[in-house]
């Protein structure tokens, strides 16, 4: 993988430990974590403040779901690149979530170079500086 | 009905004592490729032909395998399947213990794994039953199976089925109960996992690839995240058959605290157990 500092990512999940642990595997593989969110509406405030380059977004989460957190960053900011996280990834979801605009689609439980892989190829198709 | 684990099944019997199976469970963490005895679970050796393999060794100092290559009693492909299988079973290192210790005797143990398997493949017709009389068997099915994928895969706890049963009087919770909602488009019900400490601290130590030694606030929120992989992997599968769900995030009690309430008038619950902890997955439809 090409230098990845400049890469700023949004983590969006409602587990702490899950959050805890992306962040620790960007860091180690040189991507800038600028901020952590457990829930909807926190994300889009930190989406908003820090604009980050990339959001991975948990589906599953308290109140608002992911889903519908997507659509809502998508409406400050039509190229955002977000990619989904979630437990389940059926069929309908996945093809839900890339048709509403995401950028792709990773089930739990996460491998560490799969995940590394997907977030390389994001960034890539849609120009983010590598 | 109820199928169990070797050391469950030798202690019931009477074979062993509770203090042996406790030393030997202890014990079997430093076994390594027991393959004499592999060989005797397999049936390709009997404990006659283990203990002149035995003999012939403490001449010659071959290794086992290449002596029981020698003897003409495995082929060198048993042998090499033997040392690379990874797969070892609880019994198998229990059993290993248990004659090392002097608790079983070579013979007594070949007895007691053929007296095993006939047990268990009856008890496992009887549990095939009883999950085809059950409502929703199939979203029964795949939502226990990955749960026990969870345990085994990335917990590294062997599981097994010990019953299932129909019956909100069925329901055994144990002091941790995790209750996640699951909907789909003709039916809601709560999915939930029943753990005693230990198994609640092992969840927590897996999702957090260290030691957990308390259930703190890190630790349930771990634990539960343990549960949703399982339940939302659970919906992925069931996705391939056309059946959509979609989940809330797990919600977890702490029954000594608060009793968890169990509402529901239709409820199944499968009872596991691991070598020396007991747990439950039960669903409230």
């Amino acid at each position: 993988m090409s230098d990845t500092k400049s890469v700023k990512v949004l983590v969006v999940d409602d587990s702490r430990t899950m959050t805890a642990m992306i962040t620790a595997h960007l860091r180690d593989s040189g991507f800038e974590v600028v901020a952590t969110a457990s829930s909807g509406r926190e994300a889009l405030e930190k989406f908003q403040a820090y604009r980050p380059q990339v959001v991975l977004l948990d589906i599953v989460m308290p109140e608002e779901n992911g889903v519908e957190t997507l659509e809502r960053i998508l409406h400050v900011d039509t190229s955002a690149c977000v990619v989904m996280v979630s437990s389940m990834g059926t069929e309908a979801e996945v093809q839900d979530c890339l048709k509403k605009g995401a950028k792709s689609f990773l089930q739990k439980p996460l491998r560490k170079d799969h995940m590394l892989g997907v977030l390389s190829n994001v960034c890539e198709r849609a120009g983010v500086a590598l | 009905m109820s199928s169990r684990f070797f050391g469950q099944y030798l202690l019931e019997k009477g074979r062993i004592t509770s203090q042996q199976l406790f030393t030997a469970l202890d014990n079997q963490k430093s076994v390594t490729s027991p393959i004499g005895i592999l060989a005797l679970e397999r049936g390709w050796l009997t404990a006659e032909q283990i203990k002149q393999i035995l003999e012939a060794q403490k001449k010659t100092n071959y290794r086992f395998g290449e002596q029981a290559v020698l003897s003409g009693l495995l082929t060198q492909p048993q042998v090499e399947e033997l040392l690379n299988d990874q797969e070892t079973s609880h019994r198998v290192l229990l059993g290993e213990v248990l004659v090392a210790k002097g608790y079983l005797t070579l013979s007594a143990l070949e007895k007691e794994f053929k007296e095993y398997d006939r047990e268990e493949e009856k008890l496992s017709s009887e549990l095939a039953a009883a999950f085809q009389n059950v409502r929703h068997k199939d979203l029964v099915k795949t939502f226990t199976d990955l749960m026990m994928i969870m345990f085994t895969r990335f917990a590294k706890q062997e599981l097994k089925i010990e019953q299932c049963e129909t019956g909100k009087d069925k329901v055994r919770l144990f002091r941790w109960v995790f209750s996640q909602k699951v909907a789909g488009e003709t039916l809601e019900f709560n999915c939930l996992l029943s753990v005693p400490p230990k198994l609640l601290l092992q969840m927590a130590s897996t999702m957090l690839d260290e030691t957990v030694s308390a259930p703190d606030e890190l630790a349930l929120d771990a634990s539960k995240e343990f549960v949703n992989i399982a339940n939302g992997n659970a919906c992925a599968r069931l996705s391939e058959n056309g059946l959509n769900f979609t989940m809330t995030p797990p919600e977890v009690y702490e029954t000594t605290a608060k009793p968890y309430p169990v509402n529901a008038k239709d409820v199944v619950c499968v009872h596991l157990a691991s070598p020396d902890a007991k747990l439950e997955v039960a669903f409230e439809f």
